[in-house]
């Protein structure tokens, strides 16, 4: 509560410190004074979920409350009452419905592959529908119940829409990442694409080479700006640009140097075009901060395109890596389990033996060179044991295992590392609730290795079936002290002759496998005292069933 | 005569080859090809030991190991097995079994620790049959008091007080156990 209270203040304070600093160039003050306030608003309403909105009207309201002492000589209170009470949800509501709406469209994209991209490219449209509800509601409202001509209200509608959407989408970003990084502990923001972005990038760069451009943008199209504007004007001309560009040279020198390259171009060229156009006045200013905006969208746009390409990359690397980590498993199972099998007739072989050397000692008879021999085969099988435990060391695993396995989380495992191959073959999942299973007496990644060698024999057999019939179906349930995970499909399921080989080690049907993925499975199954069975389906299809222990507090 | 010795082995030849070296040792030798048939057997109370396999077709020999900690007198088990790992035999010994051995042990090892498991049971068959002249409650106390249990400590466990712990003790003495 206190700390809630203690930000609260803060945050006023910074508002309103903000909105005064605007004020004090007396430079296109309907947009100026709202520039640095209106970015900060959506900076609050990102990075707190639930206070966010009270918080940004608590501000608003206070500086609408500040604003009548500071420009009119005779303010009526209660008329500012009033009017600051409604301007303050007629500035807040607009914003905080475009970022819900917002964040709700991009977490129902989150599912798609593509879904990275939507974040940044429907943010700038959001807050273009956000800063037009604040500019007309906030006129509309002084309008209404202040006394303001309508025609003084429509002349100053742009300056006002202008000012906010300049300040949300230029400086929202910088407030976040300053928000994100320094005042973590304070704040506990929405999952949002700015957040992410924020949490993960140094602010400024390191190389010098990255400093020099991060200079060159801030500074020379602020020096051109300045050289260009009236003399009266070159403080706060410089000191708004500046201001404008050191986002957009955040966001650039962070990214790549075509980015970089880009963002100095398109500066240059905003300020070239409302100088020509506008001459260095007021509003040129206010449009050349409206084309600002837009190089800052590309910015996102092209960093997120980058993102997404990389961390394509990265996923496709990752599953290479998956492959061969998924053949050394399976290379240290075989490794494993031939060392078991080859320990057992080691074992007769020895035994069998030191029986006709202990008979033959107690026998009268000179029997030196028999005994000997089998001395040699003792000491031979002792050497051939010694090798197995050097097999056995090899495949051991460093460190104690954690037998007990949340099913859920070794399913979704699972299926995030086939997310992008059934994307692709259009194969989808239904998974029954198996959230409320207990847990198994396995480690995480035996289960997942196992549920991955499933599904990937399943997707081998949905590969040419219809879009229809592309879906495999997981559940679970409880059998007395088991848990039963079964995952069938529509395919074509496993023909009668091929049956008892199933899960014999090289048995494949496939032409580049190597058999060996249901063998593994089930050895690794019954290794935990479990078992894995192909269950025969009426209606054809694969259908396996893996059954294993619930861990011991469970059974009990 | 050494004593029994019960070999639980899905292998034929393995168990076998180890009925005739310990036979010839001088140990009777039952042989069953799975937990299940060892299950069925007819229990018996004399000095005894299990060489128990971990890995077998069914009920592994870890699941054998369990049912067999309810039963009120069991053969002390040394384990033998091909596939080892160190946090099963911690976790078997922890369960009570009397020894781990891993394939291919030496036939001097393997007697040794069958004569020194049967050694054990003998103990605990002469502890059993003198348990036999005691009530219910005084082989619950006698078994806690000889695992090194305090009078305390039974108390809490079978849920009386100090004091009658203590009486069931005394008479427990009295008998000439303990």
């Amino acid at each position: 509560m206190l700390k809630s209270t203690l930000v609260t203040i803060s945050l006023i304070l910074i508002y309103i410190l903000l909105w005064h600093a605007a004020d004090l160039f007396k430079y296109a003050p309907f947009a100026s004074l709202w520039y640095a306030p209106a970015g900060l608003s959506v900076a609050i309403l990102l990075l707190w979920k639930k206070s966010g909105f009270f918080k940004v009207w608590l501000c608003v309201y206070v500086v609408a409350m500040v604003s009548p002492y500071t420009h009119a000589q005779n303010p009526d209170i209660s008329d500012a009452l009033l009017v600051s009470f409604l301007a303050a949800f007629g500035h807040t509501i607009p914003y905080w419905v475009a970022l819900k709406a917002h964040n709700k469209l991009c977490q129902a994209f989150d599912a798609l592959s593509e879904g990275d991209l939507v974040g940044p490219i429907l943010y700038p449209v959001f807050l273009v529908v956000g800063s037009i509800g604040a500019a007309t509601l906030g006129i509309l409202i002084r309008i209404t119940f202040s006394q303001m001509p309508a025609s003084v209200g429509l002349s100053i509608w742009l300056s006002f829409w202008v000012g906010d959407y300049v300040g949300v989408i230029v400086l929202a970003p910088l407030f976040v990442f300053l928000g994100v990084r320094y005042f973590r502990r304070w704040i506990e923001p929405e999952k949002c694409f700015l957040v992410e972005y924020s949490a993960t990038k140094h602010l400024f760069p390191k190389h010098w080479l990255s400093w020099l451009c991060w200079v060159s943008i801030v500074i020379l199209p602020s020096l051109a700006s300045m050289a260009r504007a009236t003399l009266d004007s070159r403080l706060p001309v410089g000191l708004m640009f500046f201001v404008a560009l050191l986002p957009i040279a955040i966001l650039a020198t962070r990214n790549t140097w075509g980015v970089m390259v880009t963002a100095t171009v398109l500066s240059s060229i905003t300020i070239i075009i409302s100088s020509k156009l506008f001459g260095m006045s007021g509003d040129a200013i206010e449009y050349q901060f409206e084309l600002l905006t837009i190089a800052v969208t590309m910015l996102y746009f092209y960093y997120f395109a980058s993102s997404f390409r990389d961390r394509t990359q990265a996923l496709l690397v990752a599953e290479r890596s998956l492959g061969t980590a998924s053949r050394l498993f399976v290379l240290n199972e075989v490794s494993a389990n031939i060392a078991h099998e080859m320990s057992t007739p080691l074992q007769a072989a020895l035994s069998s033996s030191q029986r006709v050397r202990r008979r033959l000692e107690k026998r009268e008879g000179d029997w030196a060179l028999e005994i000997d021999e089998l001395n040699n085969a003792k000491l031979a099988i002792g050497q051939a044991g010694n090798t197995l435990n050097s097999v056995r060391n090899l495949v051991k695993k460093n460190g104690a295992s954690d037998q007990s396995c949340v099913i859920e989380k070794a399913l979704s495992t699972a299926l995030e590392l086939v997310n992008s191959i059934t994307k692709m073959h259009g194969i989808r999942f239904t998974v029954a609730e198996v959230s409320h299973l207990p847990d198994v007496e396995i480690e995480k990644n035996e289960l997942v290795q196992i549920l991955l060698n499933l599904i990937s024999n399943s997707m081998n057999s949905l590969k040419s079936k219809s879009e229809q019939e592309k879906e495999i179906f997981v559940s679970g349930r409880r059998s007395g002290s088991m848990i039963c995970i079964e995952l069938f499909d529509g395919g074509d399921g496993v023909e009668a002759s091929t049956l008892n080989q199933l899960f014999m080690a090289g048995a494949s049907d496939a032409v580049d496998g190597l058999g060996l993925g249901l063998w593994v499975s089930k050895s690794i199954a019954e290794r935990r005292g479990g078992i894995l069975e192909y269950i025969e389906k009426d209606g054809g299809g694969w259908c396996f069933r893996l059954s294993l222990k619930c861990t011991r507090g469970e059974t009990i | 005569m050494n004593g029994l010795v019960y070999i639980v082995d899905d292998d034929q030849l393995l168990r076998n080859a180890l009925k005739g070296l310990l036979g010839d040792e001088g140990f009777i030798v039952v042989t069953c090809s799975s937990a299940e048939e060892f299950l069925a057997l007819e229990p018996r109370y004399e000095p005894c030991c299990l060489l128990l396999d971990v890995k077998m077709d069914g009920m592994s020999g870890f699941d054998l190991q369990a049912q067999l900690g309810g039963r009120e007198f069991s053969p002390p088990i040394v384990f033998l097995t091909g596939s080892a790992k160190l946090q099963q035999a911690v976790s078997a010994m922890r369960d009570g079994a009397a020894h781990f051995l891993i394939k291919p042990v030496d036939d001097e090892q393997l007697i040794e620790t069958l004569r020194e498991a049967i050694n054990k049971s003998k103990q605990e068959a002469n502890f059993m049959s003198e348990l036999q002249q005691l009530t219910p409650m005084e082989k619950k106390i006698a078994h806690l008091a000889q695992q090194g249990f305090l009078s305390k400590q039974i108390a809490q466990k079978v849920n009386v007080s100090i004091r009658t712990v203590e009486w069931h003790r005394r008479n427990i003495r009295k008998k000439g156990i303990l």
